[in-house]
């Protein structure tokens, strides 16, 4: 450790890593000595001369003593203090280069020496294991930060202007003063992990416009003046005092709770400029205890009083309940009546209370008051009252006449109903938010706005009492608290639910979603949410071409939904939804979506231009039929029909690029339908009614109980591997009474069918293609058994018995029709027909064909080998019978 | 006290089912025929029809940024909510 004088400090100098011209060992000495490091003390005295030190980069010292230095200290140089610092009045400082007070041991000092401006500076008390002691008041005027080491106070003040003092991070350090002490700053965040705050002889004065997080310590007094929202984390403290500022945002936001022991003061600003005292969250009630409280000009809402002070203001005319308050007795409310035209609502002089200004009401009215306007609060037509406040009461409207204007350009937070009259006009966007804590109505009366409506009523319920209608562009957000429609048509860009607070929303009527490009029913967090909306319709009207129209976020249950306009993209989203009935008409653009979609009523398709979504539609309606109207359009979506009960008839025509699954309804057709994918039916009924059902596989295997009939329709197979499963048919009822089941093989694949011992209508080969035909596992009984392609392969399950009335098989020359067994052993061809089979260019083989002489495989067949029952002839020729005797071959 | 009559309005619309409600006076109410009722009721009835009207006449203002990122926001937070709760947390 050295000493470091400065000497020749004349003009202009700098202080850096390098110039030792500045530098000496003695005080006055000659200069050459070192640049002074972090275990130097640095001295600035009488003799180091008059100029100006410039400090650049980063400068380190021990102590830097300053007394009797007449220079000026410059610089934008970060300078690391490892020990006191002690400054003079008879210096100046311009600096500006950040302090870092880095000790590491405790008994260091600070000491502006008399000094009595302020140190344009940020600084940072960051030494683990440090101590400083005020020996002086400070002034630091930039930014602080304490992140480490002890800070005593002492008894002076610490002030950091109007910047935050903050203490971050999660490392020991202390803070402490003496009475007397105080931290003077704008606003004071400090983070309690690993901090001990022995601040209950600090005082506080703060400016603060934000967020003070106290980290639930201790304070001697807090004194807060400001215009603006100040949120204070929970504190304890021996006097609280707060000054509002004249704005209409002035407010005091507890997002814990306030104790103060002594006397707390809140001074709104005006009673047309009140102080507002609430929760920081407007949701949660905070305690704020005092043993003596003084308010004026104060409206207060989410507060539970407590403490030995008497919180009873009914006797002054300045305190607003906004409601949920507790232990606080608030002045009557009253009935305002406007009288006089035109003026700001904060004008006084215009309240009265009686109509047409009889009495004086003497103020502007108190949330807890009832703002009245009436038949004679307008003389003449073209009159405005501008809502130049934030608090609003209970406003009532009806009987007003004239026609005026209520101009509401910021926003207004309404804290009892709203009702409107036709006549009036609103002019303004600013948001209407109701905070009513009991339970309140909107009546609009035919009157429209242009502005969002959002709710934050955490105890309270609104209920609209009438029709609501915003403009195209205006969203309702529910934050919180009951909310009913009443049964009436809300009108609207869409609405916003999506959050985790507690709410409950009641809608029954048909309401009307004007916007584009963005969900309609927002309710993408569903935590707290209760909807009721089953019996409610939605109606989407957008009819331009923009953006994607999100009907809904968050799973849901929904009534009816209506999309009748627009050619833009309309999703369903990914949650899944449950909707009473869906009907697209009117819309020609794109459907996506990508999550199952239930419809318990009908389901009408529009004119979409394209279908892009994959979700399937689960209809579950257990009773009644739903009726699904495909409008001959094709979609991606699959079907699935599982309400057990209920019946879902598909009419209109459709295809479906997806599968139908019937898992315990009855699904009718009413129309032809294709779908590329799959037919299941596990549970219920598939009943086709005579129309063509064209599908990739046809399933009916299982145990549940199940009816498949497929009578007088055609069902066409298009799909490749076990095509047609009814390996299991327990518990099945099949009808197939002139059915014709088809079954296309163009390519080389293998198509199976399974047809479950079960009794078949017409079965048709068909396809040129070389795959093969096998029966699988199972025989069955056919009504006419037709191949109509040849070369083909048909195989045969070995051992299982194919009963026909008719059997339809005729290759040519060169394209043979192959009838093979699918192993070793025969399967068994029985004839139930009239005559014999007539067929011809067959290859057969292991095939037992009874009942005798009625199978003629036809002159041009060939024998595989192991057949029995089969002829391989032509059938005779019958010519015509006399009598009972048959003419063959009878010449002249 | 002032006691009103409610008019229910259901009708069905070229814009659509619209349900709404008038109230009057019961001392007014009492004064009026049925054709003034309806006169009342078809008044506001039109008057919604050219309010939508005017409305899908005009483009609906697109979420600004902020909008957006709060909703980005929202979703981020729901996300992070979901991802604790996977992890077992609250």
């Amino acid at each position: 450790m050295a000493d470091r004088y400065a000497v020749n400090i004349t003009g202009t100098v700098t202080w850096d890593g390098s110039n030792t011209a500045i530098w000496s060992a003695t005080d006055g000495g000659a200069s050459g000595a070192s640049v002074p490091t972090s275990s130097d003390n640095v001295f600035f005295t009488a003799l180091s001369g008059a100029g100006t030190v410039t400090q650049t980069g980063t400068g380190n010292c021990n102590n830097l003593t300053m007394t009797g230095f007449t220079g000026t200290m410059a610089g934008s140089g970060t300078l690391n203090i490892y020990g006191s610092m002690t400054l003079a009045s008879t210096a100046t400082y311009t600096r500006t280069g950040t302090l870092n007070f880095v000790a590491t041991t405790t008994g260091k000092t600070i000491d502006f020496g008399g000094y009595t401006g302020n140190l344009n500076v940020n600084s940072t008390w960051s030494g683990v294991g440090g101590g400083w002691t005020l020996l002086s008041n400070v002034n630091f005027l930039n930014s602080f930060s304490h992140t480490a080491g002890s800070i005593d106070l002492g008894v002076y003040t610490f002030s950091v202007g109007t910047n935050t003092w903050t203490c971050p991070g999660a490392t020991t350090r202390s803070l402490t003063g003496s009475a007397g002490s105080k931290i003077i700053c704008g606003n004071i965040v400090l983070i309690a992990t690993g901090a001990t705050y022995s601040t209950s002889n600090i005082d506080i004065e703060s400016t603060s416009g934000g967020t003070m997080t106290m980290g639930s310590t201790t304070w001697d007094s807090i004194t807060i003046t400001s215009s603006s929202n100040v949120v204070l984390s929970s504190v304890t403290c021996a006097s609280f005092t707060f000054n509002g500022g004249s704005g209409t945002s002035t407010r005091l936001s507890l997002s814990g709770n306030l104790t103060v022991s002594g006397t707390a003061t809140l001074t709104g600003f005006s009673a047309t400029a009140p102080l507002f005292v609430g929760s920081n969250d407007d949701l949660t009630q905070r305690t704020f205890s005092a043993a003596t409280i003084t308010a004026t000009n104060t409206y207060f809402e989410n507060i539970a009083a407590s403490g030995a002070a008497s919180w009873d203001f009914s006797a002054q005319s300045d305190i607003g309940d906004c409601g949920r308050n507790t232990g606080i007795t608030f002045p009557a409310g009253i009935t305002c009546i406007w009288f006089g035209g035109t003026a700001n609502w904060d004008a006084s002089s215009r309240w009265f209370t009686a109509t047409g200004g009889g009495g004086s009401a003497a103020r502007m009215p108190l949330p807890q008051d009832t703002a009245r306007f009436d038949a004679n609060s307008f003389a003449s037509s073209g009159q405005t009252v501008t809502l130049n406040k934030v608090y609003y009461p209970t406003i009532n409207f009806s009987g007003v006449t004239n026609s005026p204007t209520f101009a509401a350009a910021a926003a207004c937070k309404f804290y009892g109903s709203l009702t409107q009259s036709s006549g009036m006009t609103w002019t303004g966007a600013g948001v209407f938010t109701f905070y009513g804590h009991t339970s309140h109505t909107i009546t609009s009366s035919g009157v429209t706005h242009a502005r969002n409506f959002s709710f934050i009523c955490p105890d309270g319920s609104y209920t609209l009492t009438d029709a609501l209608t915003l403009g195209s562009s205006n969203v309702i957000t529910y934050s919180a608290g009951t909310f009913n429609d009443g049964g009436f048509t809300i009108t609207c860009a869409r609405i916003d639910g999506s959050n985790s607070n507690t709410r409950s929303l009641t809608f029954t009527g048909t309401h009307y979603f004007l916007g584009n490009n963005a969900t309609m029913l927002n309710f993408t967090t569903t935590t707290g949410l209760t909807l009721s909306a089953s019996t409610s319709t939605v109606n989407l009207t957008y009819s331009g071409a923009t953006g994607i129209r999100t009907i809904v976020a968050g799973t849901v249950t929904l009534g009816n939904l209506n999309v009748s306009a627009g050619t833009d993209t309309v999703s369903f989203g990914t949650n899944a939804i449950t909707y009473n009935n869906i009907d697209l008409t009117g819309f020609n653009g794109v459907i996506t979506g990508s999550n199952n979609q239930t419809v318990l009523g009908n389901l009408t398709l529009g004119n979409h231009s394209n279908w892009t979504s994959s979700h399937t539609f689960v209809f579950a309606r257990t009773s009644g039929t739903s009726t699904f109207f495909g409008n001959n359009k094709t979609i991606s979506s699959g079907i699935t029909a599982s309400g057990v009960g209920g019946t879902v008839s598909v009419t209109g025509g459709l295809t479906s690029t997806s599968a139908l699954t019937v898992s315990g309804a009855t699904f009718s057709l009413a129309s032809a339908v294709t779908f590329s994918g799959n037919v299941t039916t596990t549970s219920g009924t598939l009943i086709t009614n005579g129309y063509a059902l064209t599908c990739a596989q046809f399933l009916g295997t299982g145990t549940f109980t199940r009816t498949v009939d497929i009578s007088n329709s055609t069902i066409t197979v298009t799909g490749a591997s076990t095509c047609v499963n009814f390996i299991t048919t327990t518990n099945l009822t099949f009808v197939s009474t002139d059915s014709t089941l088809v079954l296309n093989n163009p390519t080389a694949s293998l198509k199976q069918l399974t047809m479950g011992s079960l009794t078949w209508g017409n079965v048709t080969f068909t396809g040129l293609g070389t795959g093969t035909f096998q029966f699988a596992l199972t025989g069955c009984t056919m009504k006419t058994f037709s191949i109509l392609s040849a070369p083909k392969r048909v195989e045969f399950a070995s051992g299982q018995t194919y009963t026909m009335e008719n059997f339809i098989a005729e290759g040519s020359l060169g394209n043979l029709i192959t009838l093979a067994p699918t192993s070793t052993t025969n399967y068994n061809f029985v004839y139930t027909g009239p005559g014999t089979t007539d067929n011809d260019y067959l290859s057969i083989s292991r095939s037992t064909a009874t009942p005798s002489n009625t199978w003629y495989a036809g002159a041009n067949s060939t024998n595989g080998g192991n057949n029995s029952g089969w002829i391989f002839a032509d059938p005779p020729v019958l010519g015509p019978q006399v009598g009972s005797v048959m003419m063959m071959g009878v010449g002249r | 006290m002032e006691i009103k009559v409610q008019i229910p309005i259901d009708v069905q619309t070229s814009k659509g089912r619209y349900t709404d409600a008038i109230y009057v006076l019961k001392s007014e109410f009492d004064l009026m025929n049925q054709s003034q009722i309806d006169a009342l009721v078809q008044t506001r009835v039109d008057a919604w029809i050219q309010f939508r009207t005017e409305q899908e006449s005009v483009e609906p203002a697109q979420p600004t940024q902020e909008e957006l990122l709060a909703a980005q926001a929202a979703l981020e937070a729901e996300l992070a909510r979901i991802q604790d709760a996977l992890n077992g947390g609250e």
